[in-house]
């Protein structure tokens, strides 16, 4: 038997063997192995791309026949190298799930109350074709509405393509960076995401930015807070009102009134320019509107210096943020003089409604200090040579419904479409397969919004109540069963291209989204199937990775030497190619997970200020925008502050097919399944709660059942509850119903409004009588 | 012979729970459910603790990885009436769930309450079957189990090293916690290797081990957090 | 001597009665018994099917209700050998009416801590791998080896002196089917010069090595929780602390027996005052005894501070496990001192109030020694909590249940007074205490 075993071996490398009853005990092993029959097992571990998260990390796949078994990173992949979250380890879980959807199902017997029967593929597309053909002719194009995640693989561009040539401008993607965005479309002239150069800085000055936990990107930047931590060449300062994981692994806590971080920021800006501790050849250089400047009718306006020295009294800002001066002057200090130092924002600040200005604040910091399109700086992504989409071809329909005004148009906030009020009617809303943020507050009245709606189609693979008011689901496969293309994540300085093949055959009856995409546009006929040639996203995938083929730069995933020399060899002008030909080099990639180029160029001025002055350019900032809003209700019947905050990983969505993940969310306060609200150990004793008392935390428009666990991270007037934290699994709305702090916001009146107080809520708290767990 | 050991940076442990997933997903623990939680039966090999001190706002947070830890004296090891818990010639301390006849002394010896008891038959949805490791077996009901450091690994990793006619090399052999950790927080390797990490590790200054006084010599070492935190 | 004659008919008579004679009272007894013992099998019956998962027990608390059980049951079962032994060996005269009441203690009790043990087995099918690979590193394969010891020490300790009983039954069961079962367990008793020589001595053989054996069954379970490293577990003086509050609950349990004996079978005039007076006293004794083993194990951990045994020293102190703690030491120490050490009330009722208290103390005792130490981990974890469920209470309540309805078959089937002990009392015991007494006093 032992012989058979190893000649086994010898045939197929990496086969496992398998242990069917296997104990750790060696002994056993042996004995069981010769009871039991044993068969082969064949073990694969096959590269593809994880999608538990925008991330796009490198995954290997561990496959034992045909079944996945276990994910790791993909060792080469230059992002994550070998590395995965939790999240991405529990990816198994969203493959094989009792909740998937095994086959197109459509609603009978009306929307609420209705079954649902499976139909085939046929079927459904049909009935999506010919709605879509009638909505088309009868001019309303404009009126499909497509609702989804901001994301980076090849099914996001197929969406936009297909609507584009479709004739709708309803590409709305929800995006918690907007604010940031927006700060930097103001600054530096376009509203992309800028990387932050976490390699190469020193110290991280991080405005409620969940960094290391909550960012696509954040495997990376824990590996390399891993290295740099071992030599201690990293400090952090964690400015933000909670004490999270991040303020926990940061050096120093600064603890901050919620929403007040643009404050604290001009302040720490104005001792800046007071001890002239700032870049002023960098200002004079790369910065606009800094000194005083004048408008086109020849005024003066004063600059961003006049009006933070005059504007600023740091005394006020003490008061305003309850940060010491002291503390600020330090961290002004320490942060001007540590080079090169990165001021953080992330969408955090976007709850807020102030969101917009606090991160103009703290890019200001970035700027004054020349921190900007330099290592350890922030600097420009660079885009991927993949070859273009081929070109598309509008017709009169199209071009018509595109010249309509979006439905998010009216918005005045930069948030998030008025789906509950749209200027036209929305005839057709198409829902993306990946979960809308679960803390996304227009979910609360999705019910209203979705009755005003006559078709309503899903992609989800997953059925939950969320589904309840959908009239069709097409279900989408997971990312281990299809083909995938995705760029860099946003806020990565790597220019890769992570690719991965089906690790499995979809399971059940469920179809990639891609593939679903090229079927309807078929199905559609005219220029809506000429512009979608390809027999199926394969075809497009391969299409555009024959341009990083022809870019001659760059090289498959490589191991950390190869990738030194290849970077070396680039710097000086070289470039070798590796393989003879592009299936050869389809072949190779596949094989190693993907594509990159390790070279980065900075100051190329061009790249990084993409306004015409091509300058960073400096806000002034005027009194209005720095009185900010208090909270509405009163402060005797609501004495507490609520501060909702994502768990980590889970600021897109809340993971919940994947029970493996939501169970660990609550480590640190012993809470595997229970919403729960952290109090000040001095607030609890005032009003006699214990830890594990079971509390009602309400505010003006509902309440919420949780458990106290007193926490010493706030200050006693916040109270502070988790977002997505899911009660049970499979999730459901007897486990949502008194669980949900959403349910703690404003249920009607404008979206974007609910979504930026969630950090500015009054509530009070009292125990549920005789309530201990 | 090699002696398997572990070092656990706390510096760059940043609780992110991988370590604590990629185990559960490695060794077929079942995941837990509001049930298993209301009655304290959910079982993780791998758990971070949480050390939080001081009052606000000048709060210090620890977290402690805690797998089993090896130890070379293991209280569970003694007390085990048929020899269901052992340890094995490389150190490690095996459960052989087979013969367990789940009295639970051992778990109620070890120190460190790291060891799980199957109250109730682990169950998982027929879907989710299908990820399971076919290198590990599922316990039943009324067995003891905890971390293993994963030995399946190494009896695989031994197998192929032996079929491939080459001695087995220390990067062999890594256990799921420490092959994912995104800091590098983990780190695995022979304890009588003079060249490897851990080696050096564990007789840095920084070193120090879960309560060491009760001398079971853990083989799971941490190295303490620095002087930035004071 | 035919007096003495007539009074021995007489004791036969007496003690034969519960035997021949059953009132209403007894199967309304055994009826309500029965059906306690059936709910305990139905709950064990449940907890095989579902395993442990039906009790109350989790992380950390992975030791509750059963081994509580284990430990007490242990205990009483000191009663009788011990005591029997030891009053035997002294050559104690009041001994005569009660040793066999407390030597069935033992023999059953044995079998009922057993079960506990069984019930709290993770894989009760895999119970004989105890024997297949039994470590003998492990002190649960000590209390095995020990008990099963015990058990058979104490039950031929308990058959030798019934042998001469059983052949009085056997006479007057001639012929019936009852009496081929005593005929077989006489073994042939005549009653000869050389058979009672034979007994005489293997009784106090039995004797004297009965009380090592006892003295280190207890000892050895004190081991399963002194030999961990746990936090007011691993203590010296665990072993005596064991044994004697097993003496002190096996003395309770033997008066609780004595005075439920006395009143149903009309036993008045065996046992009597003075038994009562005397194992009262030792009751009395055994109680200070306790004080004082509770007082320093407890002061020393306090004194000590180790914060992981002050942890547990405080959740008993005025912790969860308070009420079970202070309910303990009133129902150890403070009821019985106080009733014992005064004579007028150390009564027959007396001494069964203090015997019952006595009882629940020492349950709570062990249940107290358990429980804290496991409710409070080394490491952060959440402190644990236990609940007990329905099948540990049916369990518990069916054990005892069943333990006391084998105890009345006992005396339905075996006399329950040592007929030929009482008998020697007068023949031989009055004679040669008066001798020995003299012995002690001066030569005139």
């Amino acid at each position: 038997m032992a012989i058979k075993r190893r000649d086994f071996l010898k045939l197929v490398a990496g086969a496992t063997l398998p242990w069917p009853l296997a104990d750790c005990s060696s002994r056993n092993i042996s004995r069981m192995n010769l009871q039991s029959s044993w068969e082969p097992r064949l073990e694969t571990w096959v590269p593809t791309v994880c999608g538990a998260c925008p991330g796009n990390c490198g995954l290997l796949v561990r496959k034992i026949d045909n079944r996945v078994v276990k994910v790791e990173g993909n060792p080469l992949h230059p992002s994550n190298r070998g590395k995965i979250c939790g999240r991405g380890q529990a990816g198994v879980q969203l493959l094989y799930n009792p909740t998937r959807i095994k086959a197109p199902l459509l609603k009978v017997g009306g929307r609420r109350a209705g079954k649902w029967r499976e139909i085939s593929w046929e079927e459904a597309l049909s009935i999506v074709a010919s709605k879509l053909t009638e909505l088309r002719n009868s001019g309303k194009a404009h009126s499909v509405v497509y609702l989804g995640p901001e994301g980076h693989q090849v099914a996001d561009e197929l969406i936009s393509r297909f609507l584009r040539v479709y004739g709708s401008p309803n590409d709305i993607r929800i995006d918690l960076w907007k604010a940031l965005k927006q700060a930097y479309s103001l600054t530096l002239g376009s509203s992309d995401l800028m990387a932050f150069d976490f390699e190469n800085c020193k110290y991280i000055l991080s405005f409620s930015s969940q960094f290391l936990t909550n960012w696509p990107t954040s495997v990376e930047i824990q590996r390399i807070y891993g290295e740099k931590r071992s030599k201690a060449e990293l400090k952090i300062v964690q400015v933000e009102p909670r004490f999270s994981l991040c303020a926990s692994r940061a050096d120093r806590w600064v603890p901050i009134r919620p929403g007040k971080e643009g404050l604290l920021a001009l302040g720490i800006a104005s001792v800046i320019l007071k001890e002239q501790l700032y870049d002023k050849n960098y200002l004079d250089r790369f910065a606009a509107r800094f000194e005083d400047w004048f408008n086109e009718q020849g005024e003066k306006i004063p600059g961003f210096k006049t009006t933070a020295l005059n504007l600023i009294r740091l005394e006020d800002v003490s008061e305003e943020t309850a940060v010491p001066l002291k503390t600020i002057i330090e961290i002004a200090r320490e942060f001007a003089s540590t080079r090169p130092a990165l001021a953080l924002a992330d969408y955090n600040l976007s709850y807020h409604p102030q969101g917009v200005f606090n991160s103009l604040c703290v890019l200001a910091l970035n700027a004054l200090i020349g921190n900007i399109d330099l290592p350890g700086g922030i600097a420009r992504p660079r885009p991927a040579p993949l070859r273009p989409w081929l070109t598309e071809n509008l017709d009169a329909i199209a071009e018509k419904g595109l010249r309509m005004p979006r439905v998010d148009e009216e918005a005045k906030d930069w948030l998030m479409p008025p789906l509950d009020n749209p200027p036209y009617e929305i005839d057709c809303l198409l829902i993306s397969p990946q979960p809308l943020p679960g803390n996304f507050p227009f979910l609360e009245n999705w019910e209203e919004i979705s009755q005003k709606i006559p078709l309503i189609i899903s992609f989800q693979p997953y059925l939950d109540e969320r589904n309840e008011h959908v009239d069709l689901i097409l279900p989408d496969t997971t990312y281990f069963e299809k083909w995938q293309l995705a760029t860099s994540p946003s806020l990565s300085m790597k220019t890769m291209v992570s690719v991965g093949m089906p690790v499995v055959k979809p399971l059940y009856q469920s179809r990639p989204l891609e593939d679903i995409l090229i079927s309807l546009a078929k199905k559609i006929g005219g220029l809506m199937a000429a512009n979608f040639p390809w027999e199926n996203h394969q075809e497009v995938i391969i299409d555009r990775l024959a341009g990083l083929f022809e870019a001659e730069r760059g090289a498959v995933f490589l191991s950390s030497q190869e990738e030194f020399q290849l970077k070396i060899l680039e710097e000086r002008g070289w470039w070798l190619s590796q393989h003879k030909n592009l299936d050869d080099f389809i072949a190779d990639l596949f094989k190693s997970g993907g594509w990159h180029d390790p070279v980065y160029h900075f100051q190329i001025r061009s790249n990084t200020y993409q306004n015409p002055q091509r300058r960073f350019i400096f806000f002034s900032a005027s009194e209005n925008l720095i009185k900010q809003t208090e909270p509405q209700a009163s402060e005797s019947d609501y004495p507490f502050q609520l501060f909702l905050y994502d768990l980590p990983f889970t600021s897109n969505n809340s993971g919940a097919p994947m029970p493996f993940f939501q169970e660990t969310l609550g480590f640190r306060f012993n809470s595997e399944w229970r919403i729960w609200v952290e109090i000040n150990p001095e607030t609890a004793k005032e009003l006699k709660i214990k830890e594990n008392d079971l509390v009602w935390v309400e505010s003006p428009y509902g309440k919420v059942m949780a458990v106290a666990k007193l926490f010493p991270g706030l200050e006693p007037w916040l109270l502070a509850i988790p977002l997505n934290k899911e009660t049970a699994f499979p999730a459901n709305k007897e486990s949502r119903k008194i669980s949900d702090p959403l349910a703690l916001l404003p249920n009607s009146g404008s979206i974007q409004k609910n979504f930026s107080v969630r950090q500015n809520l009054r509530v009070r708290i009292y125990k549920e009588k005789g309530g201990t767990s | 012979m090699s002696r398997w050991g572990m070092v656990i940076d706390l510096d760059k442990c940043t609780g992110c729970q991988a370590c604590v997933v990629a185990c559960k997903v490695e060794n077929n623990v079942p995941f837990s459910t509001p049930e298993s939680e209301s009655s304290r039966r959910s079982i993780s090999w791998m758990v971070v603790l949480t050390i939080t001190e001081g009052t606000y706002p000048n709060i210090r947070q620890r977290f402690i990885p805690r797998p089993c830890m090896h130890c070379e004296n293991p209280p569970c090891v003694k007390v085990c009436p048929v020899g269901a818990t052992y340890k094995n010639k490389e150190g490690i301390v095996a459960q052989i769930y087979t013969r367990c006849i789940g009295c639970r002394y051992c778990t109620n010896n070890c120190p460190y309450t790291l060891k799980y008891f199957n109250y109730s038959r682990p169950r998982w949805p027929t879907e989710m079957e299908n990820y399971l490791n076919p290198d590990v077996s599922r316990r039943g009901v009324g067995v003891v189990e905890k971390c293993t450091f994963c030995h399946h690994r190494l009896q695989k990793a031994k197998e192929i090293a032996r079929a491939e006619g080459r001695t087995l090399r220390e990067e062999d052999y890594i256990p799921a916690c420490v092959q994912t950790c995104p800091t590098g927080a983990l780190i695995f390797g022979d304890l009588e290797n003079p060249k490897s990490q851990v080696f050096l590790l564990s007789r840095s200054p920084r070193a120090f081990r879960l309560l060491e006084e009760l001398g079971t010599e853990p083989k799971v070492f941490y190295l303490t957090e620095g002087e930035r935190h004071a | 001597m035919l007096k003495n004659a007539e009074n021995i008919l007489n004791y036969e008579e007496d003690i034969f009665r519960p035997i021949i004679k059953t009132g209403k009272k007894f199967y309304l007894v055994v009826a309500a018994l029965a059906a306690v013992s059936f709910l305990g099998l139905y709950a064990w019956l449940t907890q095989l099917k579902h395993g442990l998962g039906v009790t109350g027990l989790n992380r950390p608390v992975y030791w509750g209700f059963y081994i509580t059980n284990f430990v007490f049951f242990i205990g009483i079962s000191h009663a009788g050998t011990l005591i029997s032994a030891i009053l035997r060996l002294t050559r104690a005269e009041w001994r005569r009416a009660i040793t066999r009441s407390a030597e069935v203690i033992t023999v059953l009790v044995l079998f009922f801590g057993v079960f506990s043990i069984i019930t709290d087995l993770g894989r009760p099918d895999r119970l004989l791998f105890i024997f297949k690979h039994g470590k003998l590193r492990s002190p649960l394969l000590w209390d095995v080896v020990s008990i099963s010891l015990y058990l058979t020490c104490s039950s031929v300790y308990l058959y030798l002196p019934l042998i001469p009983d059983i052949a009085l039954m056997r006479d007057r069961f001639k012929g019936t089917f009852r009496g081929h079962i005593y005929r077989f367990l006489s073994l042939g008793w005549k009653g000869s010069e050389r058979q009672w020589l034979l007994l005489e001595k293997a009784i106090s053989i039995m004797a004297v090595s009965v009380i090592p054996i006892a003295v280190s069954v207890h000892t050895v379970v004190s081991y399963v929780f002194a030999m961990t490293i746990q936090p007011m577990w691993h203590s010296t003086i665990f072993g005596p602390y064991f044994v004697a509050g097993a003496i002190f609950s096996g003395i309770a349990a033997l008066i609780v027996a004595m005075v439920v004996i006395r009143r149903s079978c009309h036993l008045e005039n065996y046992l009597k005052l003075i038994h009562f007076n005397n194992l009262g006293l030792l009751l009395l004794v055994m109680s200070l005894i306790w004080f004082y083993f509770t007082f320093t194990e407890n002061l020393t951990s306090f004194y000590g501070a180790e914060p992981s045994h002050l942890a547990v020293f405080y959740s008993k102190f005025s912790g969860d496990y308070s009420p079970y703690f202070w309910l303990m030491f009133i129902c150890c120490f403070v009821i019985p001192v106080t009733i014992l050490s005064n004579k007028k009330t150390r009564t027959i009722a007396g001494t069964f109030i203090a015997a019952v208290s006595v009882l629940l103390g020492m349950w709570l005792e062990r249940f107290t020694i358990v429980l804290p130490t496991l409710v409070n981990p080394r490491l952060p974890y959440e402190r644990g909590i236990y609940n007990p469920t329905w099948v540990e209470f049916a369990i518990t309540a069916g054990s005892v249940s069943f333990f006391i309805l084998s105890y009345m078959l006992f005396v339905k089937t075996f006399p329950i007074i040592s007929i030929w002990e009482v008998k020697e009392g007068y023949t031989k015991g009055v004679e040669e205490t008066t001798t020995r007494v003299k012995s002690y006093l001066p030569e005139k």
